[in-house]
């Protein structure tokens, strides 16, 4: 039973990290691997608001805010110009933009490990959630975030008329510009929305275990999921989020716990060389990576 | 003032291939036009260089203008010119397929308000009854005669004043076309369309179009209008199947009528 909710919080924390990857390679076809980078910055997002402000109800959602901000700047002011360039241009520019901010980081709030919860007050209780498993309570908030960004993604794709305009540029962009719809508009909104979902992630992760630079790991851990889920699918980003955290859960139970961080990237390569577009993933969305 | 001015318009792709070499060529509001020519000449560019480039496709207008009811649309991206109501119907990918029918019109995003884009889309409705019995169909299990419906549709529903269409009876049967061209008819009467249509076939080009411009290599070789250019020997030759002599290039027919005319009035 522990193990069985041990899954599932491993799992949600993939989950809502990785449906940011899937939103920005559905929508503009970029894969973005600045993701852990920009989720971490995030999170420093949050333990400045709360510095200043030691409420959670308001520390959390204007760090939310800004993070939405960031994710539709970081399209405006770099990634635009990348527009109508390869594809391997753009994701060479996402992997320089993690690097600048790994060291943008150090510089503005150290390297030390810091803890965003202790100037909010917040406690980790432990609370039992099946018969036999107890996790945190922060992981419980993250379990049930996850299920609410998921459910609100699926209805804001599906019966929107942005998530409408979103699914027709994610399928023929020339088209979608062609009828009207302004690109730029909805490739800044669809980065606001993952780096927000994102930074959510990694807030809610450095609020229960504090915040360094190995959060940008944690993120780059949940890439394996979208992948295998396949890069273009939302419904294939959680079950492959929850699939990965399976495996490693399971292996670090019975195998051997240093295995944790390779995990997930063999189940990356097992999936690359046996299935490359994923479980749920359309075959022909690879071909242009 | 001409309702379309395209003056000495030059286009390249990938920054060195070169497309257009200075095509010039207005258009009167209410007017159909045809470009033809072979391919290769320049006339899907044309279309797309009216409709708007965007970074994805590589071309850029390097040198010409584009006028449109008073305003320059030169470079200006696609939505702006939609916008404007300048709506290209593409020759290829020019539906959403994994949006239904209702959503590739829904999508549309125009200047019109609420009332004018329900209207419009009840016109479509109206006018291509086999759209309305297929609301809710994936775009991509269409047929190639539903599918060209439906991009017209969608193109409608952006409210346009100057539609263009690009190769309407490509790869469809002649009784499809049929049905379509005259679907056409009726929208253009209801909307008072101007229409520019790029043709392989010059007899569906001459069926609907009052003028035409010829292109070669791109630029203008020949315009006219269509009686006139119907009755020209080289156009007969090349599209018509229908002339006697052997195969001219426009430009030598034109260079030729050209040096008469001066003969003429030297």
């Amino acid at each position: 039973m522990q193990l069985l909710a041990n899954i599932i919080v491993l799992g949600a924390i993939y989950a809502l990290i990785s449906c940011g990857y899937v939103l920005i390679y559905r929508v503009s076809r970029v894969l973005n691997l600045a993701h852990g980078e920009l989720m971490m910055v995030g999170a420093y997002l949050l333990l400045t608001t709360a510095g200043m402000i030691p409420n959670p109800w308001i520390a959390i959602p204007v760090a939310g805010l800004l993070s939405l901000a960031m994710g539709a700047l970081v399209y405006l002011l770099l990634m635009r110009r990348m527009t109508g360039e390869s594809v391997l241009a753009a994701i060479l520019t996402t992997i320089a933009l993690g690097i600048l901010l790994r060291g943008v980081v150090v510089i503005f709030f150290s390297a030390a490990h810091q803890y965003p919860s202790v100037p909010l007050g917040l406690h980790a209780s432990s609370v039992e959630v099946l018969p036999g498993a107890r996790i945190s309570s922060l992981s419980l908030v993250l379990v049930v975030v996850t299920a609410l960004v998921y459910g609100s993604l699926f209805a804001f794709l599906r019966l929107s008329r942005w998530g409408l305009r979103m699914r027709a540029a994610g399928q023929n962009p020339l088209l979608a510009a062609q009828r009207g719809i302004n690109l730029h508009g909805i490739y800044a909104m669809v980065w606001g929305i993952a780096i927000f979902t994102g930074s959510i992630a990694g807030m809610l992760i450095s609020l229960d275990a504090g915040l360094d630079q190995t959060l940008i790991m944690i993120g780059l851990k949940a890439f394996p999921g979208a992948l295998v889920g396949g890069l273009d699918s939302l419904l294939g980003a959680l079950v492959g989020s929850l699939i990965v955290a399976a495996a490693e859960v399971l292996l670090i139970q019975y195998v051997n716990p240093l295995l944790a961080d390779v995990v997930p990237f063999l189940i990356l390569i097992a999936m690359l060389v046996f299935r490359p577009w994923g479980l749920f993933g359309t075959r022909e969305a690879l071909d242009r990576v | 003032m001409a309702f379309l001015e395209v003056k000495d318009l030059h286009v390249s792709y990938q920054r060195a291939i070169t497309a257009l070499t200075g095509v010039s060529f207005t258009m009167e509001e209410g007017q159909i036009m045809a470009i033809l020519g072979a391919n290769g000449a320049g006339k899907t560019t044309t279309l797309r260089a009216l409709s708007g480039f965007i970074g994805l496709d590589n071309a850029r207008v390097t040198k010409g203008r584009i006028g449109f009811d008073g305003q320059d649309l030169t470079r200006r991206p696609p939505y702006e010119v939609t916008r404007q109501g300048v709506v290209l119907v593409p020759e290829r990918d020019k539906v959403f397929p994994n949006l239904s029918v209702h959503e590739n019109l829904e999508v549309v995003t125009s200047r019109a308000s609420g009332t004018r884009r329900s209207e419009l889309t009840d016109l479509v409705y109206t006018r291509f009854p086999r759209l309305a019995q297929l609301r809710k169909r994936e775009a991509g299990l269409l047929s190639g005669g539903e599918r060209q419906m439906l991009a017209l549709g969608s193109a409608i529903v952006c409210a346009p004043r100057l539609l263009l269409i690009d190769e309407l009876s490509l790869g469809l049967a002649p009784v499809i076309v049929e049905e379509i061209v005259e679907h056409l008819r009726v929208i253009r009467q209801d909307l008072s369309l101007t229409i520019l249509l790029v043709e392989q076939s010059a007899a569906v080009a001459f069926r609907l179009a009052d003028s035409a411009v010829v292109l070669e290599h791109g630029e203008v070789a020949l315009t006219g209008t269509s009686e006139a250019l119907q009755s020209d020997s080289a156009v007969q030759n090349a599209y018509l199947g229908t002339g006697t002599e052997g195969r001219r290039s426009y430009r030598a027919v034109a260079e030729a009528r050209r040096l008469a005319e001066q003969e003429g009035r030297a």
